[in-house]
Order: C-alpha cells, then structure tokens, then sequence
C-alpha cells in the first residue's frame, strides 16, 4: 500500500476581541487582568461572556501574580508543542483575586517539588508580545528572579487592544494512505498505464478512490485502460495561482478516458484554448521518464489526438 | 413521537496503525454487515449522515470521499456533522421523528493514524489561552483526574482496577486488538503518561468505523424481532474554559440524562464514552449509575479510541445486547470536548 508523508501547515491569524485584547495587552505590563463575573467572583484569563449565565461581561480587574495549584499533571516527556521543552507540570492556578483556574505550565524542575495547593508565581518571558506565552510559565514562589529583565516587543503595525491580533500558524505531519485501489492506479502511472478499478455495478472509476460510487461496494479488479479520451466539460482558467507551471490563460478538462465511465481532470494543450471544445478528442501526454514517480503529475496534460470529434449524442450522460 | 429504534450495528477493527486501505475502504465493510444484517441495500436507505473530521483526515471535505461508500444511486437526503458519529445518530432521529423518512443509516469514522492526534487535537482547545500552550489531550485529562483523587473520589489504585476490568473485557471483543489483558498491579507499574494517568487507563487511539442503521414503528419491527428502541435521546454541554467548571463533575451528562428519561431507570447495561478510566468514575457518579448496572461489557474505549466512531460504537454496542436479548435497558453515553465537556445520552429497551 503506497503512503506519502503530508505536510499541513495552517497560517491562522487570531483577532482576539476587546476583552481578550485587554488581557493579552497587559501581559505586556507584566499585570494579570481577570473580569468580573454575573454572581461577582472574578474570572482569569477573562472570557467577554459568563460561562454559566452566558451575559456578556465587561468589567475587568486586576488580580495577583502569585496564586495556588489547584490540580496539576506532571509531563514528564513533553511534546514538540508544549511549552517546555523539559519535564514540567501542567496545572490550573487560582491567582490571588481569582475564584477560577487559570491552565499553564509550571516549572518545578521535578514532579516531587509539586503538589495541590503550592504557591506559584508568574515567570515572565524575556519578551513580552501580547501573547498568553508572555507568561513563560508559573515557578514556585520561592523560586529566584530570573537573570534577564523581560522587555515589551511592540507589533509592527501598532494596534489597540480591542483590535488586537496575532499570527497563530499551526503546523501538524501525516502520512497519507493511498488505499488500494489508489495504490494501483498510482503504480500504472509510474509505467505511463491509466488504470481504473471495475465495481460491481460493472463501471469502471479513474482514479479509483475505493469505493464504486453507484453502489458504495468496494472496487474489484484493475482495468488498464487506453491513452485516449474526450473532453466532456472544460473550463479556461484566467486567473494565475501560487506555483502555476503554465501560462494563463490555459483550459482545464474533465477527461471521459476510453473505457471508463467517470472523468479524469487534466490540462489541456497543443491547441488554443478558444478552440478546446465538448467532443474533442484527445490523448495523454506523460512527463519525461526521468521524472515519472508515484504522482497525478506524471501526466502531463491532454492533446487533440486528431481524430474527428466525438458526437455529443454519444456522450450526454457527462455534459 | 415516533417509536425509533436501533436495528442494525457494524464496526470495523478499532486497531493502531490500520494499513489495509485508506478511508473510503474502511468504512465499506461495516455499512455491507449493517445492511445485510436486516437484508437491506443501499438503495433502501432514506436518509444518510455520519460523523468524521478533516483534521483527522488531513482533507478538505474529506466526508464527500466517505460518501462513495455510503453510495449515492438513487439520490437521497444526506447529511454531516464534523462530530462523533454519536450526533449524527441524533440528527438521524430528529428527522425521523420529524417524518422526513422511515430509516436512516449512520456512520462514524475515525481513520486516526494518519496523522498525530495529539497535535490535531489541540486545536480543539480555546484558540487564545491554552491552544497556544500545546494542550494535548492526556495532559488535560490528567488534570481532571487529579482532582476526583484529591476530592477522595477515586484513587489511582481504583482507576487502574477499572482499566484492568475494561481490558478483561475487551480481550473477549473481536473489534479491539488485545492479545492479553493487565491485572490492576501490572498497570499499576506502567510509568506515567501524564501523572496520574497511565498508558492503561488512559486511551488507545485506534483506527475504526462504526455504522448504525435506525429504522422507526413497523419498519423496525419488520426487520428485526427485538429492535432497540430508543425511548430518549439528548444532548447537552458544559462551559469549554477548563478553569471554571467543577472538574469532578458533569452535569451536562446528568441534564442529558434526565432529559432521555435514564435517571434513575433501573439499567441492565451502560455502555459509557470514557476514554479515561476516571471518567467512567465521573459518569457513574454523574448519572447515577447503580452497582447493578454493568458498564462497558464491551470493554469500552479505553483500548479502542476511534476518534469520531467511539461514541457512535456505544449506541451500537448498547443496541446490540438488546437485540441479542442479553439486556433490557442500556443506557448508552457519548462524549465529546475536553474533559467531558459535550455530553449525549440515550436510554434504549427491548421489548415493545
């Protein structure tokens, strides 16, 4: 069974909202802010509605940065995403002037130096952005100042904290499973083959992703099937996108490969793209050899192969 | 109100690491067994939904994919939720309950090896506070078990017996891999994944499928001798910020179960959607569960996690034994979010 390691990575961008802002902003002060909730007690970090009443909430106050461990895990291999990158502790912290628990990390250096109810204060970063890790973690509260003096980092586009913004990439890793049936169709296009999967319902799928579409049964046997085949919808592309090999403006076809009853997408070239038509008739174009792998981008793209159109009569189902 | 039951359950190898085909190939052979199991086809079907997640399947729409396997000939009502396939038995009932059809097929899949859940699932978590911090699941969980041990509700001794009977269970189970379960003391000497849990009591994350069919009054009948009914369904939840809910406690489940009519119903059979040992201790509490009711004979989630196919497996699993006979009432509990969070319960029973 092929796989293939898969990169995603998410360029997210946070607007946090007023109360949010406000919270994150005073980091840079080195002040932790909590707001006042329906029944009164004070909630950190600060969430604009009441969790419970759901009313919306706007008074925000000040509150310690010293506080007691009210539950806590010790993490003793970390992860690449926590924040630590040695053994530490997670924990909700009550700060003194708060009826909540606040999640962080907490370094202690040792699991035995934890326990519920410790006191724990802010270990500020050596920058601070408005950003929840400008607390760079909870220590016990007995622990020294750190060695540096943390410093305010301005964005570089000023913005007030009720419009603040941050980026937040996320970045994770898959291996992808091709599948069976995508398996075989991937290994035809290494030796320039088009091979579909025949179902039950006795249609025949390229690419084949499984399962037979009319049916929902899965796929039963390879098909090789020609190089040839008929535009049966097209589309010119005008617009360019990030990476584009060719030039615009250039068409995009559903491909009705010979023997096949569902549509291969590819380009079209090797005639001008006013000309690309329903019916044509066309045939595949495989990259050089030196570049064939296991990939859709072995075929190159699709080219008339000269013979007369096919009449529209013929292949109506598809239009 | 229409009377609708469970009449047909299939699942899929709940297993690490499934290397025989890729989604779509997953989910074919669960939907064949539920279908063939009351001599239906696909054609029968008047209303399809499921429960999966592009993030675990690294796709944009990866759901449309699933649906080649649900098939599509003729054309039918079809749904979605990007949510344990738990919900989408819900919405199934809505509809039919609201007279759009007579039956439904459910499917939950959860193809979780393709990518690191650990990771994924942190996105999961409040964008601003504590994604920003790695909170992977364990790590939350942990800290929720945490405090049932210092509130005296349970010991990590407790948790691992809980565990070591899950596991006894589940060696019996053809859907979970297991070769041989752990005794309490073996578990015991297991290192901490996140103190104070451990590899075993906290869940295996496998990969699986799960497809329930729903059917409402005489069609249930028709097609099975002992349908499960399902006499109340519902959902609820609690705040997401962790910090403000009492984490020893989960009155969404409660209020859930109240509202499905299983508080307090005398229960042959609960199969629960802990994927922790200690929130099998939470639920018990929380929904008032007696020592008479059996939890998880299937062995629960514990060793087999398939991420948006588990809660939908304990609607199936519950169903199961009553149509087999071997349970009059079940209740039957998903769970979605951190910590127990998102809560839905429903109350089934044999007979007529």
């Amino acid at each position: 069974m092929l796989s293939e390691p898969w990169r995603f990575y998410f360029p997210y961008t946070r607007t946090t909202g007023p109360v949010v802002g406000e919270f994150l902003c005073a980091l840079q002060d080195r002040k932790v802010l909590g707001i006042r909730r329906t029944d009164g007690s004070v909630m950190v970090p600060p969430h604009p509605f009441d969790p419970v009443t759901s009313e919306t909430l706007s008074q925000m106050v000040e509150v310690g940065t010293e506080g007691r461990v009210t539950s806590w895990t010790w993490i003793a291999k970390p992860l690449p995403k926590h924040p630590l990158d040695r053994p530490f502790a997670f924990a909700l912290i009550e700060l003194d002037g708060a009826e909540t628990g606040f999640f962080h990390a907490v370094d202690a250096g040792d699991e035995n130096k934890m326990s519920t109810g410790m006191r724990v204060k802010v270990r500020w970063a050596p920058e601070l952005r408005g950003h929840i890790s400008d607390i760079a973690s909870f220590v016990p509260a007995d622990a020294p100042e750190p060695d540096y003096e943390s410093v305010r980092v301005e964005p570089e586009r000023p913005r007030p904290p009720e419009r603040w913004r941050y980026d937040a990439p996320f970045e994770t890793h898959y291996e992808i499973l091709a599948g069976k049936s995508m398996s075989t169709y991937l290994r035809g296009l290494k030796d320039k083959k088009l091979i579909g999967m025949r179902g039950p319902s006795g249609n025949v799928y390229i690419p084949p992703h499984g399962a037979d579409a009319t049916t929902g049964l899965a796929l039963q046997e390879p098909v090789e099937l020609g190089q040839n085949g008929t535009v049966v919808r097209y589309c010119i592309v005008n617009i360019p996108i990030r990476g584009q090999q060719i030039e615009i403006p250039f068409a995009a076809a559903n491909i009705l490969v010979d023997g096949a009853d569902n549509t291969l997408m590819a380009l079209i070239q090797g005639i001008p793209h006013e000309e690309v038509r329903l019916g044509l008739r066309v045939k595949c174009v495989w990259a050089d050899d030196e570049e064939l792998g296991l990939s859709e981008s072995n075929i190159k793209w699709f080219v008339p192969n000269g013979e007369p159109d096919q009449p529209l009569s013929e292949i109506e189902g598809y239009l | 109100m229409r009377d609708i039951a469970i009449v047909s359950f299939a699942q899929r190898c709940n297993q690490p690491d499934w290397r025989e085909g890729n989604d779509i190939e997953l989910l074919i052979e669960p939907i064949n067994q539920a279908l063939d199991a009351v001599g239906l086809t696909r054609q029968d079907i008047q209303f399809t939904t499921g429960g999966s997640n592009d993030f675990l399947a690294g796709q944009a729409f990866s759901f449309v994919r699933a649906l080649d396997a649900v098939g599509v000939h003729p054309v039918r009502d079809d749904s979605h939720v990007e949510m344990d396939g738990a919900w989408a038995l819900y919405e199934a009932w809505v509809n039919l309950q609201l007279g759009h059809a007579d039956n439904a097929l459910i499917w939950g899949l959860g193809k979780t090896s393709l990518g690191k859940m650990d990771e994924l699932s942190i996105l999961s978590m409040d964008p601003y506070y504590v994604a920003p911090l790695g909170a992977d699941p364990d790590s939350v969980a942990a800290i929720q078990a945490r405090t049932l041990i210092d509130a005296g509700k349970c010991s990590e001794r407790a948790l691992a017996e809980i565990a070591a009977a899950r596991q006894a269970a589940a060696v019996k189970n053809p859907f979970i891999s297991l070769d041989a379960a752990k005794s309490a003391e073996q578990i015991m000497e297991e290192p901490y994944l996140a103190s104070p849990l451990r590899a075993s009591t906290a869940a295996r994350v496998t990969d699986g499928a799960a497809v329930v069919i729903l059917a409402a009054g005489d069609e249930a009948k028709k097609l099975r001798d002992r349908p499960a009914w399902i006499r109340g369904i519902d959902h609820r939840t609690d705040a997401h910020p962790l910090g403000v809910r009492d984490l020893t406690d989960c009155p969404s489940a409660r209020q859930a179960a109240e509202r499905a009519g299983a508080l307090g119903s005398k229960l042959d059979i609960a199969e629960l959607h802990s994927a922790y040992a200690h929130e099998e201790v939470i639920l018990r509490n929380a929904l008032g569960l007696s020592d008479s009711t059996e939890i998880n004979p299937s062995g629960g989630p514990l060793l087999a996690n398939s991420v948006m196919a588990t809660g939908l497996i304990r609607l199936g699993e519950a169903a199961q034994r009553i149509m087999s006979g071997e349970a009059e009432r079940a209740l039957a509990h998903a769970s979605h979010g951190p910590c127990l969070q998102s809560n839905l319960v429903a109350l089934l029973e044999g007979g007529n």
